[in-house]
């Protein structure tokens, strides 16, 4: 076959939500009403996406000369970050209405951002991956400043690019070192010169700048600083992205990165990566403690979870690498569901903003209050939930890897959080509300309720047939490393 | 090709010294949001100076190309960072980093 087609196979996703985002960009600009016409071309293309990822045949095809590879771990996250997409689609058009905002950029930016995280997972190259960053993280700061009237979103845009540009500088500074310390920046050759061993000087101090930008960018702790405030600052459909699927394209990377031309350091990053965890289970269940704002909440509650990734990370193996990916599935589900539900109060006229508009919940919204407090025991990972699943898989895996304190402290950090999950449902269920908070309620969206509805029903099904997750997911992780 | 009389630490130690500075004008900066978006452009320079340094010191093209793309997406951020800073600018009329507090806790 022509070598040129045979990329393109390879290439086919991410080739067609380039053609989808540019075909969005041009009905948008053109037609009459721009934001329904890319609506509906970006839900086609993530459709189209995803039908390519469910069928092709992920035999570990690399393609532009090894520097881009699809394989069945990256086609699995590939297909996920298509879920977290089109959910935040189907999120977003009511809460875009409401804020004014329903301009074709978004449906244009949400594609493009896209295909940077697709970029991201199936890079090979430090170059490809490079690029893939910026392209997935310049689009989340637009999006974070995506609402111009409001001042907490101009605030959180410029937040986040100071800090996600500098993230940029120190990634871009570690890959120079490793360039200059072993003259390639292919993964391939890299895992021939970071052989095991002692490394060098040079080697380490490239891995400590390229993994704090990594964990910069899938905010864990301590470099999470900027994730509560453009949580909150965000538009809720926007946070809800934020939250799913760039935490699943980021750990891919790094998963992929570890496993692979660095697994030779192996002695290095595992320190760090072990620190990183254990302070992003810490900050994360005991900041949110404080926390009064239901978003910031939510944003501390990401970091402890992403305190969870980084022990399946930090595990490796078969067992922490399939993990990994189904805590990954079921927390996009679970965190879609939980900005779902928010969005749907807020439509049906509730503030839902503090935690205090919660009060009493159950007695005006009682079907929306179920499948919060539904969701709210899955982030907790309290069963029957699909939460505790994942959490279960990635603790066995961490113990088995022998990091048996770090299993620990992932349990009580998780006692901990528990506190701040079922405080929501206590305000929910047992707090009477303020006196004349009643709203009228206001016909819900159907695209919503749905989602809603579905990433309940998940929760579930995933709890009775974990199989239906950890099958793919263990399928999947056998194609990570090399 | 590194000329005579400079080896390769010289411009690394250039490169490290722009970086750290770049990195400090973003961190102890008081004063207003556009210094940190020209540090934010050094520390790029910086990383820049490495990789061409690198490039000539092992005879190998790929650290040159790295410095053309690093370019085209250093542009592309100040653009997209100039343009949250006029949002920024019009919602709130300044654009001093101590003003930069809306949201806390």
């Amino acid at each position: 076959m022509n070598p040129f087609l045979q990329d393109a196979i390879v290439f086919a996703p991410e080739l067609i939500l380039l053609v989808g985002a540019l075909g969005a960009l041009i009905a948008g600009t053109y037609l009459q009403d721009g934001y329904a016409a890319a609506q509906r071309l970006a839900y086609i293309t993530f459709a189209g996406a995803l039908i390519v990822l469910l069928s092709a045949p992920a035999g570990g095809a690399v393609s532009f000369g090894l520097n881009f590879a699809a394989t069945a771990a990256t086609q699995f996250a590939k297909i996920w970050v298509m879920a977290a997409c089109i959910g935040t689609l189907a999120l977003s058009h009511h809460a875009l209405g409401r804020l004014q905002v329903q301009r074709a950029e978004f449906p244009v930016l949400i594609l493009l951002s896209a295909l940077g995280m697709c970029l991201m997972i199936s890079a090979r190259d430090l170059l490809a991956l490079y690029v893939g960053i910026e392209l997935q993280s310049l689009t989340l700061y637009i999006l974070a400043a995506f609402v111009r009237q409001s001042e907490q979103s101009a605030e959180a845009g410029l937040k986040y690019f100071v800090l996600g540009a500098l993230s940029s500088g120190l990634l871009l500074y570690g890959i120079s070192l490793l360039y200059g310390a072993t003259g390639t920046i292919q993964y391939e050759s890299l895992i021939r010169f970071i052989s095991s061993g002692a490394p060098n000087m040079a080697v380490t101090l490239a891995l400590v700048f390229i993994l704090a930008a990594l964990a910069f960018k899938i905010s864990a702790a301590p470099f999470h600083m900027w994730t509560p405030d453009v949580y909150q600052g965000a538009a809720t459909p926007i946070t809800a992205f934020f939250t799913t699927a760039p935490k699943v394209a980021g750990a891919m990377v790094l998963l992929q990165l570890l496993a692979g031309p660095l697994a030779g350091a192996h002695a290095v990053w595992a320190q760090i990566l072990w620190a990183t965890a254990a302070l992003s289970l810490i900050v994360g269940a005991f900041a949110a403690l404080m926390q009064q704002n239901i978003k910031r909440l939510l944003a501390y509650s990401t970091i402890n979870h992403v305190g969870f990734l980084l022990m399946a990370i930090l595990a490796g193996g078969q067992d922490g690498n399939a993990a990994l990916l189904t805590y990954l599935a079921i927390y996009v589900v679970i965190s879609l569901g939980a900005f779902g539900a928010i969005l749907l109060l807020q439509q049906e006229g509730e503030a839902a903003e503090m935690l205090t508009d919660l009060r009493g919940l159950s007695k005006r919204r009682p079907r929306i209050a179920l499948a919060f407090a539904v969701l709210m025991f899955a982030l907790a990972g309290v069963p029957p939930t699909a939460g505790f699943i994942s959490k279960m898989y990635v603790l066995l895996a961490t113990m088995h890897a022998g990091y048996n304190w770090l299993a620990a402290l992932g349990v009580v950090t998780s006692v901990v959080a528990a506190f701040y999950y079922l405080r929501v449902i206590k305000l929910m269920y047992f707090d009477d509300a303020p006196v004349s908070n009643v709203m009228p309620s206001i016909r819900p969206s159907r695209r919503l309720t749905a989602l809603l509805f579905l990433t309940v029903a998940l929760t579930f099904i995933l709890m009775i047939m974990p199989s239906a997750i950890i099958g793919p997911a263990t399928a999947a992780a056998q194609s990570i490393g090399y | 090709m590194i000329p005579a009389g400079l080896s390769v630490e010289h411009f690394l130690i250039v490169a490290a010294a722009l970086f750290t500075i770049g990195v400090l004008g973003v961190f102890i900066n008081r004063k207003n949001i556009i210094v940190i978006l020209m540090a934010i452009e050094m520390m790029l320079l910086a990383v820049n100076i490495n990789f061409v340094a690198f490039s000539a010191q092992l005879h190998d093209l790929t650290g040159q190309v790295f410095v053309m793309f690093t370019l085209t997406v250093a542009a592309a951020e100040a653009a997209i960072g100039l343009a949250i800073l006029v949002i920024y600018f019009r919602r709130l009329g300044n654009i001093e980093v101590a003003e930069a507090n809306r949201m806390k806790g």
